[in-house]
């Protein structure tokens, strides 16, 4: 296992009652800037935002329906890390796609997945975060429990890509992470190479949709 | 026997052409830093730095900006130097990253004739290179890959290719790691500033190519859309050292960055 997603305690944002939970501190490495900078509009209020998140929810639509797109404070999207606890921040609204992901198609809950965009987006990816009660030790996640969709040591332009890269393809990309942790749960053994290398271009083009089921979530 | 300082410039470049011209550099770093200096040495009449650090000692040996500066910003040491190779060359200075410009960043991006990109992160490459979009601003990309082995240049024309689309085809094309968090710019912030180990020399070699880029863009001359350049062999990309490649990269159909309403 790599040192980038290797198992590491931390604070889940929901109680097992479900309660939500917020972190005490800020993300203390984040703050300074961002709090600055930060848009109280939102990335989606300008001219290329309003086009840009067209694009985004046409994805959605096409390939999972049932997420529903949620505005809500910044406060809440703090949960994913990409956002200061400033008053400015605060005042900020996020935007998240909240549904929920079936890996093999199975008549179970399912796991409540939730994509954040940050104030950086495009340029900076969209946050995943699975809210689902994950087992002890599970790898290949990343700090505050986002599941390593990529490979960073393969280099920034092959994960995230701000030119092609939507909400969709992240959910895509979660669905096969959730299936590979169904299998380590079951076998112990997360199948797959170490990393493999996920084309987003081929996810964006393919239609094979199969292999996972979604239920939206409003 | 005297001459003007130009007088040995004056004949390739037309430099009342380019006194008019400004342009903004992200990052001054070890490479932002010679394209500065360089397009400065030409004749660019404006230059707006941009850049939040302090030139540390660990940067000396491969800054254009030697241990006198230490200490100093780099924008203004950069901004020295100028100073001495074209006195009248009006430079700004911004001593904050330019994630911090907020608002001010479109404003500058739209009111500069170009933008030469030296900042290392991705993120940081994409973020201007959106607003170069936004702006109608044509943009030069430099930077290094790992051990300054070789490097690469991309210039995103307003008509053309912008940067997502050409690092979409580069992350098919070329089975390389795109420069990383060296100090060819300047990081973003949350990045070490260590920088990553390489000669001056060969970051210098990238960053005269992506001088040389940008000036031929404020010229108005074509050129290929990404270069490569290999100080070291790039194996699979370029055997050959001192070889490099040209690629023409055309505009991506539906790139979410440059396909949108301000094309």
């Amino acid at each position: 296992m790599n040192d980038h997603c290797a198992p590491r305690a931390f604070p889940r944002p929901f109680t097992d009652e479900g309660e939500l939970v917020l972190p005490r501190r800020g993300i203390g490495t984040i703050r300074s800037s961002r709090e600055r900078t930060t848009p109280a509009a939102g990335w989606w209020a300008g001219e290329y935002g309003k086009w840009r998140l067209v694009r985004e929810q046409d994805a959605m639509r096409a390939y999972f329906p049932r997420f529903a797109l949620v505005r809500h404070s910044a406060q809440v999207q703090l949960l994913a890390g990409v956002a200061a606890p400033s008053r400015r921040a605060r005042a900020a609204q996020a935007l998240s796609w909240v549904g929920r992901l079936h890996p093999f198609g199975n008549d179970r809950d399912g796991y409540l997945v939730q994509v954040t965009y940050g104030a950086g987006f495009p340029d900076v990816p969209p946050v995943v975060m699975i809210h689902e009660p994950l087992k002890p030790g599970t790898p290949h996640l990343l700090d505050w429990g986002m599941p390593c969709l990529y490979q960073p040591s393969d280099g920034p332009r092959h994960g995230y890509d701000p030119g092609r890269t939507t909400a969709a393809t992240l959910v895509r990309w979660t669905a096969l992470w959730l299936a590979a942790y169904e299998v380590w749960c079951a076998t112990g053994a997360w199948p797959g190479a170490e990393h493999v290398p996920l084309d987003d271009a081929a996810w964006e083009e393919s239609d094979d949709d199969d292999e996972c089921s979604e239920d939206g979530q409003s | 026997m005297t001459a003007d300082r130009f007088s040995r410039v004056d004949p390739i470049v037309d430099r009342a052409v380019l006194g008019r011209l400004s342009v903004l550099i992200v990052g001054v770093g070890s490479g932002g830093s010679t394209v500065a200096v360089e397009l400065a040495r030409v004749g660019v009449g404006g230059l707006v730095l941009c850049d939040p650090d302090r030139l540390e000692l660990g940067n000396v040996a491969r800054h254009e900006c030697d241990d006198r500066y230490v200490g100093a910003l780099k924008v203004d040491a950069v901004a020295d130097l100028i100073s001495h190779r074209n006195p009248k060359a009006r430079v700004e200075t911004l001593r904050t990253r330019f994630e911090d410009l907020g608002p001010g960043l479109e404003e500058i991006v739209a009111a500069v004739d170009l933008v030469a990109v030296c900042a290392d992160r991705e993120e940081a490459r994409h973020r201007v290179g959106r607003h170069c979009v936004a702006a109608d601003t044509p943009a030069v990309f430099g930077g290094v890959y790992a051990a300054a082995a070789g490097g690469e240049v991309i210039r995103a024309d307003p008509c053309g290719a912008c940067y997502a689309c050409v690092t979409a085809v580069l992350k098919h094309e070329l089975p390389l790691d795109p420069p990383g968090a060296g100090d060819y710019g300047v990081a973003a912030q949350g990045d070490a500033l260590d920088g990553a180990a390489g000669l001056g020399l060969d970051v210098r070699v990238i960053a005269l190519l992506h001088a040389k880029v940008c000036l031929d863009v404020l010229l108005g001359r074509p050129g290929p859309t990404a270069t490569v350049f290999a100080c070291e062999p790039l194996p699979g990309i370029v055997e050959r050292r001192w070889g490099s490649l040209d690629l023409r990269i055309r505009q991506q159909a539906e790139c979410l960055v440059c396909g949108g309403p301000s094309r």
